[in-house]
């Protein structure tokens, strides 16, 4: 594990910014964290990056203590948190020389690597305030990665972004977790780019992770299997008691119009054909539809 | 952290308040020439007539380079120099938290310790840089519009607090108590960068810290000159900072200096303290 965080909780004031909150990353994954505004995401970044220090728990990165071994634990790793703020004064160069807190070389091989990468070699020597928004966010970036970073955390990155803008960072973030291995946190409001970069995710909602694992088991835990057969009334009730005697791992039936939607929570849609077949019901058509990430994430937080 | 230092002294350095204090200072400058050459020093005479008895026909012949880089140390470093550091040092962390720039700095592998060190240090640097250049530019100004320094008249007769006794002082020893004044200066600012480095790790912008810092500096000096501040004065920075006119006495008195520069060192330590607990324990949001 490179990131373990135990039984984190934060109050400001009267907000409960976090609650418990435990969470461990695993080396050379992609973690996407997603909530509601005002949930604690930013709040758990903080606490992570050694910003914030928490009323109770801790944070361990590469098994050092962030806050009372931060250097040790912050050596590998980069975080930009919420909005990258540089130097608008200072060339970008100088920003990532400034800010990344170490002695850069700035002709070794990783640094010219780093910024082909995120393509600013052309800018590098503008000030930072002639940037536009996506270059500030490939900057951050940028930095992030420097000076050899095997650890990156990303707020937010693809804010303020245009769809361009949104692809570029996406391929950005994947192709350095494919070709360095790299272990990234990411957070986002969009939820499709999280469900196409990330192999993780973690929920959170009112300063508690309410749903975590691998993002394939979660949205496969309940696709919706969709089933058009000739007398729909006997086959929903035929479903309904295959369901309480727990034959297949469904949940009872709902019909709209001629069709029967059920959820499924096992990989059970070929098994619920042959049994409509072999009770004699004529399948027209059947669809397996995959939950979204948006679905899972409307749903948790609704009932959460 | 030689290479933090290194850092802030760049960050503060290309900053355009730089400029802003070097034309406000030649502005100040320019005005303390047209108030010489109006006035011919005849407030002078009259000090000089009514404190110590002696009647000069013409004090404007011992206006020359270091006299007028001496009266123009009075606006210099009491009013322009202070402003400008606490402006510095309100900036350099409550400045950077508003900004969003330390979030970055302070999610990197240095520690608060090191961070706050660095700044510190750095505002002393800069500190003792500007007194440099002030004092330098106030001698080039004053030679341009006087001409070379020679023998010096010295006498304040309670100015902002400061007051000398009438001197006659030859060259040499006047430029030596003017370096030790400039050096003083220095180290009496210091403190008050260090008092809004602290302001500076409790607030979260820029304004307040530096209101803070300079809130503090100009209250210093209204208490001290009540009558009720009789018992706390000497322990005031007001009065610290002050005692700059003892470099301008016949004899420095050796006693006076070592207390005054041990309060200077004394709020250094505390405050600097102050600023590396506040700042070690702060929740950077």
């Amino acid at each position: 594990m490179i990131l373990e965080c135990h039984n984190l909780k934060k109050i400001f004031g009267r907000v409960k910014a976090a609650q418990n909150i435990s969470l461990q990353v695993e080396r050379g994954n992609i973690l996407g964290i997603i909530g509601p505004n005002g949930a604690g995401k930013s709040t758990l970044l903080k606490m992570i990056t050694g910003l914030i220090w928490p009323d109770s728990g801790h944070v361990k990165i590469n098994g050092f203590d962030v806050h009372r071994e931060h250097s040790l634990a912050m050596r590998k790793t980069g975080a930009i948190i919420e909005w990258p703020s540089f130097y608008p004064y200072m060339s970008a160069r100088r920003n990532l020389e400034i800010l990344s807190g170490a002695r850069l070389k700035k002709d070794s091989q990783r640094f010219r690597e780093i910024i082909a990468f995120t393509g600013l070699e052309k800018r590098l020597d503008d000030k930072a305030g002639t940037y536009s928004t996506g270059m500030k966010q490939r900057l951050g970036i940028a930095l992030a990665m420097l000076p050899d970073s095997e650890f990156i955390i990303l707020d937010e990155p693809t804010n303020g972004l245009d769809p361009a803008g949104l692809i570029e960072i996406r391929e950005i973030v994947k192709e350095y977790n494919s070709r360095y291995g790299t272990t990234i946190i990411i957070t986002s409001h969009l939820l499709n780019e999280i469900e196409q970069i990330c192999h993780d995710i973690a929920i959170i909602n009112n300063g508690s992770i309410i749903a975590s694992g691998g993002i394939r088991e979660l949205l496969h835990a309940s696709d919706i299997l969709t089933v058009v057969c000739e007398r729909p009334d006997e086959a929903c009730s035929l479903l309904e008691q295959a369901a309480k005697e727990k034959r297949f791992p469904i949940c009872p039936p709902a019909r709209l119009g001629d069709e029967l939607h059920m959820e499924l929570f096992g990989e059970c849609a070929a098994a619920v054909n042959r049994f409509l077949i072999e009770k004699g019901f004529e399948v027209s058509r059947i669809t397996l539809k995959h939950k979204s990430l948006e679905d899972f994430f409307m749903k948790t937080t609704s009932g959460a | 952290m030689f290479y933090l230092i290194r850092n802030e002294l760049i960050k503060m350095l290309c900053q355009k308040k730089n400029y802003v204090v070097i034309g406000g200072h030649l502005f100040m400058l320019g005005l303390c020439y047209l108030g010489f050459i109006t006035s011919r020093m005849r407030f002078l005479e009259r000090g000089l007539n009514r404190n110590v008895g002696i009647a000069f026909d013409d004090v404007m012949s011992y206006v020359d380079a270091l006299f007028f880089a001496r009266a123009a140390l009075i606006p210099t470093y009491f009013i322009i120099f202070p402003i400008f550091i606490c402006t510095i040092a309100g900036d350099i962390v409550a400045g950077e938290i508003q900004e969003g720039n330390l979030k970055l700095y302070a999610s990197r592998a240095i520690s608060r310790q090191k961070i706050i060190l660095s700044k510190l240090v750095s505002i002393f640097v800069v500190a003792f840089m500007y007194s440099c250049y002030f004092a330098l530019a106030n001698v080039v100004i004053g030679w341009i519009f006087f001409g070379p320094p020679g023998v010096q008249l010295i006498f304040m007769a309670d100015i902002v607090g400061l007051a000398t006794e009438m001197v006659i002082m030859p060259l040499p020893q006047a430029v030596e108590c003017y370096i030790y004044a400039m050096l003083y200066f220095s180290f009496s600012v210091m403190a008050l960068g260090c008092i809004t480095l602290f302001m500076s790790t409790l607030f979260n912008r820029m304004t307040t810290a530096t209101v803070a810092g300079i809130t503090v500096y100009f209250v210093c000096y209204i208490v001290s000159a009540m009558p009720f501040g009789e018992e706390i004065r000497p322990y005031l920075l007001s009065t610290v900072i002050n005692s700059v006119s003892i470099f301008w006495m016949e004899r420095i008195p050796m006693g006076k200096l070592i207390d005054n520069i041990s309060m200077i060192g004394l709020y250094i330590c505390v405050f600097s303290g102050l600023s590396l607990a506040s700042f070690t324990l702060k929740d950077i949001r």
